[in-house]
């Protein structure tokens, strides 16, 4: 298990996630995206603070992202749900008044 | 806990922010009315702006207070992640004092229903808290959770008209747009501690310097993290959020965007940047050395040439007020961007001067729009128009004069405030020889002029169409409104009329 | 070699997938095949279907998911925070009061949701 296995795993998460938040049409799954993105940067900084000579920090900054990314799909969660009962619609395409 | 206490007295300014916060939170769940928590934010704010003028003793037992920042000195705390210097502190005397407008202006407003009063007040206390956090911060992680806190609670500003479609649509698009932003910011971040193996800035630069050449991975982390920063500043290309945003969320919202975490975005963006990725030179004080990656000052050139550009085109055909400042607010960016460019103290004092003048000037072109919206009976986004503006100068010359200062600052026309501005950062990018950047922002001032003057035209020389809101004979201001009014423009004729006193002042305070 | 070890979860694996699609396969080749709609229909006990399966939840349900989330989240704080409380008390570090700060400030936001009456259920 080397350093670069780690990375590369990650580096295919965020760009899964990258994918999912571009190419998706229902916000849930932009939002699934999303968390990917997060927590492909998680395993990056566990897998640096084990691998090379960086501090135990890389970890206790992957713990504090997993409590952010939680607090973060709370309130996105909570403005899906507000924009749902507005519209009636989970897909991103009907969010289209604000065009120029 | 010992290291705690003792750096505890060092961050007054946000622990009188989170007992006004507390306080509020108490007050606003027994009984609710504007004026009462207008009368508990304001002391608590302006007590906040006074406590960043002291400082604790050097053995600790007392306070000193000082009116010269540049004698309080700098102090890193809390394990090097803090840094409470002259940055910080202007800084964060400019959030407090911007952050009170939109609290005003929101809870005076019919567009925040008064149900919900409280949490308008929290959030944007709250917001102003992670601000300050945000611009004293000196390690990665305190860089993305006071970003994260920032932009969490601006999401929920966004859709705070709950029952309205426009504003759920902004809150989304702003929602997703930031949690990609953050989330590729962070990835860069990761790659930069992999890298460097640290995650304070100081160090990083300490182990960047052994770092020869300019390896991809280093690169791209850069780029990651400059993306991150880019949006919270508007900056092409990760500006597409700005309009739909601005457009949906309530104005008082809208201007509370446009003004304060674009502020706070500025300042750890030159702090990441000034202290992460470059070096001071060590016998000239106030200047930097870029480390690697070598050329991103010429980078951030381009960045601030594109900004300026999109900005300036996309606002010219624009006829909602409300998009239109938005897109005023990236050309801003771009300007600012170009003071940023070279490594000099001249160009960041620069910066903070037209950080200053901006915040007064979008504010008040911000309440203009606000004051004309109210007068109709729905808030519907039609408010915002230019038809509303006809001839308005002609029924209250108060809001004649004062928009036409507001316009002639943001287009940059002399003595407003907005002139000086621009007049430094070109001055002190030809100085350092981008002649094409200064061509390309003084292209970009013509063609703003365009679009401001627009609204000008429509104010000072066409009559009220009839059926808009304001084809009442008389429109008049409340005498709140016509004091913030006054204020806000004195404000931008004041820091006109003696920029260079300001100028002087913020590089003595800074440097 | 620690792979040795894994050799036997990843033979369970297969035989968990292999029983699975044997049986599903054998079920579909060799069972008769019916096309009567009465045979089709959704059981329910006997009388006929009605009504749409689907049917709405109450907010209330995502409301206590997120409080939840929050919540264990702050334990999540806690648990670094108790693995190094006992060596740091002996060095006269008091750290109790770093966490009762962190716990009143969300007792905060908890005393505003109560308030609120997010924690009671609609009907």
């Amino acid at each position: 298990m080397e350093l670069h296995f780690y990375l590369t795993i990650s580096a295919c998460l965020f760009t899964l996630g990258t994918i999912a938040i571009f190419w998706r049409n229902n916000l849930i799954a932009i939002l699934m995206g999303v968390e990917l993105v997060l927590n492909a940067s998680g395993l990056n900084f566990v897998a640096f603070s084990k691998y090379t000579s960086a501090s135990l920090h890389g970890q206790i900054f992957a713990l504090f992202i997993i409590v952010i990314a939680a607090a973060e799909a709370a309130v996105a969660l909570a403005l899906v749900l507000r924009f749902y009962q507005s519209s009636s619609s989970v897909d991103v395409e009907t969010a289209n008044k604000l065009r120029h | 806990m010992n290291a705690v206490l003792h750096d505890i007295c060092w961050i007054l300014p946000e622990l009188c922010l989170i007992l006004g916060l507390i306080i509020v939170f108490v007050v606003g769940l027994k009984k609710s009315n504007p004026w009462l928590f207008m009368g508990i934010a304001k002391p608590f704010v302006l007590a906040s702006v006074f406590l960043v003028f002291v400082k604790p003793d050097s053995d600790g037992t007392s306070w000193v207070f000082s009116f010269h920042l540049e004698n309080l000195g700098s102090q890193l705390i809390f394990a090097n992640s803090l840094a409470v210097d002259s940055w910080a502190r202007v800084f964060k005397i400019l959030i407090y004092l911007a952050a009170l407008f939109p609290l005003w202006f929101g809870l005076r407003s019919k567009e925040i229903s008064k149900t919900y009063h409280l949490e308008f007040v929290s959030l944007i206390l709250a917001s102003i808290i992670g601000m300050s956090f945000l611009v004293g911060a000196s390690d990665l992680l305190v860089i993305y959770i006071s970003m994260e806190m920032v932009s969490l609670f601006s999401y929920v500003l966004a859709s705070f008209r709950k029952s309205n479609v426009l504003s759920n649509e902004a809150g989304i698009k702003y929602m997703l747009f930031g949690a990609f932003a953050s989330g590729t910011m962070l990835y860069g971040m990761s790659l930069l501690f992999g890298l460097t193996g640290s995650l304070n800035l100081g160090d990083i630069s300490s182990h960047l310097v052994d770092i020869s050449g300019t390896p991809p991975l280093l690169l791209l982390s850069c780029v990651l993290i400059f993306a991150g920063f880019a949006y919270k500043i508007s900056a092409v290309p990760l500006h597409m959020w700005t309009p739909d945003v601005y457009e949906g969320a309530p104005t008082p919202v809208s201007s509370f965007f446009s003004v304060v975490p674009k502020i706070a975005g500025f300042a750890v963006l030159i702090r990441f940047f000034l202290t992460a990725l470059s070096q001071p030179l060590p016998d000239i004080a106030g200047q930097w050395s870029v480390l690697s990656p070598g050329i991103w000052p010429f980078w951030v050139a381009v960045v601030s040439a594109l900004t300026m550009t999109v900005g300036n085109l996309a606002a010219l055909s624009q006829s909602n007020l409300k998009r239109l400042l938005a897109y005023s607010t990236i050309a801003h960016s771009g300007y600012i961007l170009m003071g940023f460019v070279v490594l000099k103290d001249v160009g960041l004092s620069a910066i903070v001067y037209y950080l200053f003048v901006y915040a007064f000037m979008k504010l008040g072109a911000f309440y203009v729009v606000i004051c004309v919206e109210e007068k109709s009976p729905h808030i519907v986004p039609l408010n915002a128009q230019i038809q509303n503006f006809k001839g308005l100068a002609w029924k209250s010359p108060l809001l004649g004069v004062v928009m036409a200062i507001f316009l002639f600052s943001l287009i940059g026309v002399p003595p407003t405030g907005g002139f000086f501005g621009k007049f430094y950062l070109f001055k002190v990018a030809l100085e350092s020889g981008f002649f094409w950047l200064v061509l390309v922002a003084l292209l970009n001032t013509v063609v703003s002029l365009y679009y401001y003057a627009k609204i000008l035209k429509a104010m000072f020389f066409e009559k009220p169409v009839s059926g808009s809101q304001n084809s009442a004979p008389a429109f008049s201001l409340a005498w709140d409104q016509s004091y913030i009014l006054v204020f806000l423009s004195a404000g931008v004729m004041i820091f006109g009329v003696f920029a260079e006193f300001f100028v002087q002042w913020f590089k003595v305070v800074i440097f | 070699m620690q792979e040795n070890e894994f050799i036997a979860v990843a033979l369970l694996l297969l035989f968990g997938i292999l029983l699975a699609a044997v049986l599903l396969i054998l079920t579909h080749v060799l069972g008769p095949r019916v096309f009567d709609p009465a045979k089709l229909m959704p059981y329910e006990c006997g009388p006929d279907p009605e009504g749409c399966p689907r049917h709405q939840y109450s907010v209330h349900f995502y409301l206590i998911a997120i409080f939840f989330i929050l919540f264990d989240i702050e334990a999540v704080f806690m648990y670094p925070w108790a693995v190094v409380y006992a060596e740091l008390v002996k060095q006269q570090v008091w750290i109790l009061w770093d966490m009762l700060i962190f716990i009143g400030i969300l007792a905060v936001g908890f005393i505003y949701i109560w308030k609120k009456r997010a924690l009671e259920w609609d009907f």
